[in-house]
């Protein structure tokens, strides 16, 4: 008599393990993958006729067996001869299992002379591997996340009772300790979320369905350590509230296992077939040499995300230095967040994913909408170097071929705008002269300032050559009341400060003008005026006071004026698509990025 | 012409997902301006019960066209995430029916009551 298997709990068991029976053993098809070579022979066929080989009638019956029923584990011969049916105790008295396993009795009898012995076990054979635990929207797999993390690559948050919410990864990064951590979108979890790498192959990418989506649970990629989303709301805004870029945003941070054994690259995911399809992002990916901070000039440029639900898309940017209302997703508060956007198809699961202008790292994907009839399809991403400024931590993104170290100025035959945050000096910004009498403020033209020494002038040294610093100039003294005390201006919006962005020269300096033109009395620009410039880096402050000149007596209101360059940038105004654009006017409040 | 009370104004209930919902703001008066609405127009938000859904709508009698903005793009598996294609939408009572932009039906909400 052969002897049951005992025990309910069924532990991994292959094929090869159950022919230690001592006699050929079928096993039936592998109980989650109907297609798995588990079952070597077992197809279903018809009944072979009575002259057939004895084993091609064996596997005839059994395949048969299995078609049947799926509570038959195995079939096969025992070490005395007796031909044997595993069944899975629960089952062993189901109607429909001694059915199906009615042409394996009649094998058995007619081969053997002796009744089919049943035997029960704890269930069928699965061709993986144990149980991983209670978790509702992963399948139970083997599967096992590589060791390397690049931007662009899907995760799985746990937002509670087996529920999971998709992002992607923005950008591997290190904080100040060095410790690895991962750029992504406030809006993907608060503080505390737990994140788990998802394998690539079964994304949306490759398998068009949210439902193949697998996690490796077995290792914890890392915790949300911080997150911001907003918090300024559309509300808020609507009662007033100063636009401020510091309070839109959507940037969190999550701090990787260091034990866990990741290798955080930074390297931007390709989403293609070798990489992707096989769960090797890291086999195919383009560069990160760096930051840039996205400005009017770069509209029309193309941007590129990449994510886990529509792998890499590309786009062109239509709008900068905007904020935009995104609906928070469990509640549908509107929070605003600054950023940019551009026609760059995306869809639910890229969230937190890079976004590129080349190998220049830009933004992280904050919200989207479909193309529809008569609109382009939508992206809006959150703007890094402005993220990077506002996060409570001093994070520096991970770039090519430097995964473990800190990154450092790269060598580049033009001086394009790379990232140092290791510079031994920080930016600075002079305002000369700080008074000036109205009628020295005035100047026909550019030439006539520079040629009289007209107007002020700004000077920012110790940028980073060839990089871009913008100076805003507002009126009144204080940049947070910009137009404040002045006429009222044409539009519901606070009046714009006039912009200007210059390139540091490859000594560093960048600097830039304002006179006031003559078609005011040179008296009506007489006040405070602050000025805001902002390197790749850094947020600088000052400001200067025209004075009353040689006493024309005129009463001017200082504000009602601006003065204006000869290169004014004008702002953009409200698109159709609901944004707002403020140009370089967003940046009222300028503090000291923390050493 | 604008109806400052539109049928559709307030919030709407869907059964599932439980947390998915549309609620349509006070239209803006005309002489008004708002970023991000016209005159005539009201914001609107809600939850899909993945992300947000925001954006504005323009009422016309018991209907409204809805004008999507952008929205977070988490992916939620498992839920039914219908309310993300309204484009218009009709009140009936206290149902409110949603379309897409093919103009098919795709569900209902309930009017939700203040306790």
């Amino acid at each position: 008599m052969a002897h049951p298997t005992t025990g309910k709990r069924f532990v991994a068991l292959s094929a090869a393990v159950a022919l230690g029976f001592g006699g050929a053993m079928i096993a039936g098809p592998a109980s989650a993958a109907p297609t798995a070579e588990a079952t070597a022979t077992a197809t279903p066929t018809a009944a072979p006729t009575t002259d057939a080989p004895v084993d091609v009638k064996f596997e005839a019956a059994a395949a048969k067996a299995f078609t049947a029923s799926d509570k038959i584990a195995a079939i096969g011969h025992g070490a005395n001869g007796e031909l044997i049916a595993q069944v899975v105790a629960e089952n062993v008295d189901d109607k429909q299992v001694a059915e199906a396993l009615e042409p394996v009795e009649a094998f058995a009898q007619e081969t053997t002379g002796d009744d089919l012995v049943i035997q029960e076990v704890g269930g069928t054979y699965t061709a993986f591997a144990p149980e991983q635990g209670d978790d509702e929207g992963a399948e139970a797999t083997a599967y096992s996340a590589s060791d390397d993390i690049v931007a662009g690559a899907g995760y799985g948050v746990d937002t509670g009772g087996g529920q999971y919410g998709l992002c992607s990864v923005g950008f591997p990064a290190t904080d100040a300790s060095g410790n690895d951590v991962l750029i992504t979108a406030g809006h993907c979890s608060d503080v505390g979320g737990e994140v788990y790498v998802e394998r690539p192959s079964t994304t949306n990418v490759f398998t068009g369905t949210y439902d193949t989506f697998e996690l490796d649970e077995s290792r914890k990629l890392g915790t949300f350590v911080e997150s911001q989303f907003g918090p300024m709301t559309l509300e808020d805004y609507n009662n007033g509230a100063e636009l401020d870029p510091a309070s839109a945003q959507d940037f969190a941070v999550i701090e990787v296992d260091e034990s866990a054994g990741f290798n955080l690259l930074g390297e931007v995911a390709t989403w293609s077939e070798s990489s992707g399809g096989e769960d090797d992002l890291a086999a195919d990916t383009t560069p990160i040499t760096g930051t840039h901070d996205v400005v009017e000039g770069d509209i029309g440029k193309t941007v590129f995300h990449s994510g886990r639900t529509t792998g890499t898309t590309s786009g062109e940017i239509d709008m900068v230095d905007g904020i935009a209302p995104i609906g928070d997703p469990t509640d549908g508060t509107q929070y605003l967040v600054y950023g940019f956007s551009s026609n760059t198809p995306v869809d639910s699961g890229d969230s937190g994913g890079t976004v590129m202008m080349g190998d220049k790292a830009v933004g992280v994907v904050s919200g989207g909408a479909p193309a529809s009839d008569g609109q382009d399809a939508l992206l809006w991403a959150a703007e890094l170097s402005e993220g990077l400024k506002q996060l409570d931590g001093d994070y520096e993104i991970k770039t090519s071929g430097e995964p473990t170290e800190e990154p450092t100025e790269t060598a580049t035959p033009t001086p394009t705008p790379t990232e140092t945050d290791d510079a031994d000096v920080d930016p600075s910004l002079a305002v000369d002269p700080q008074e000036i009498a109205a009628e020295r403020f005035i100047a026909e033209d550019e030439d006539q300032a520079i040629e009289d020494d007209r107007g002020v002038t700004y000077t920012v040294t110790d940028a980073e050559p060839g990089s871009e610093v913008t100076f805003d100039t507002y009126a009144g003294g204080d940049a947070a009341n910009a137009g404040s005390g002045a006429a009222p201006a044409a539009d519901a919006a606070d009046e714009p400060a006039k912009s200007i962005t210059v390139t540091a020269d490859e000594d560093g300096v960048a600097s830039s003008r304002v006179w006031g033109l003559p078609t005011a009395d040179a008296s009506a620009y007489v006040g405070d005026y602050s000025v805001v410039a902002t390197t790749e880096t850094e947020t600088l402050e000052g400001s200067f006071s025209v004075v009353e000149g040689s006493g024309d007596g005129d009463e001017g209101d200082g504000g009602e004026d601006l003065p204006r360059t000869g290169s004014t940038v004008a702002p953009l105004v409200a698109g159709a698509a609901g944004l707002v654009a403020l140009g370089g006017a967003l940046v009222y409040v300028a503090r000291r990025r923390q050493a | 012409m604008a109806e400052q009370t539109p049928p559709v104004l307030g919030r709407w209930n869907a059964q599932d997902p439980a947390n998915a919902f549309l609620s349509f703001g006070d239209l803006v008066p005309e002489g008004e301006s708002r970023p991000f609405t016209s005159p005539g127009e009201g914001q609107l938000s809600g939850s899909d019960g993945c992300n947000g859904v925001g954006g504005s709508y323009r009422p016309d009698g018991d209907t409204a066209t809805i004008r999507r903005g952008p929205s977070t793009l988490r992916a939620c598996p498992g839920v039914d995430t219908w309310l993300r294609g309204a484009a218009s939408v009709r009140v009936d009572g206290d149902t409110l029916h949603v379309f897409n932009s093919k103009d098919e039906e795709i569900g209902t909400l309930t009017r939700a009551h203040d306790a």
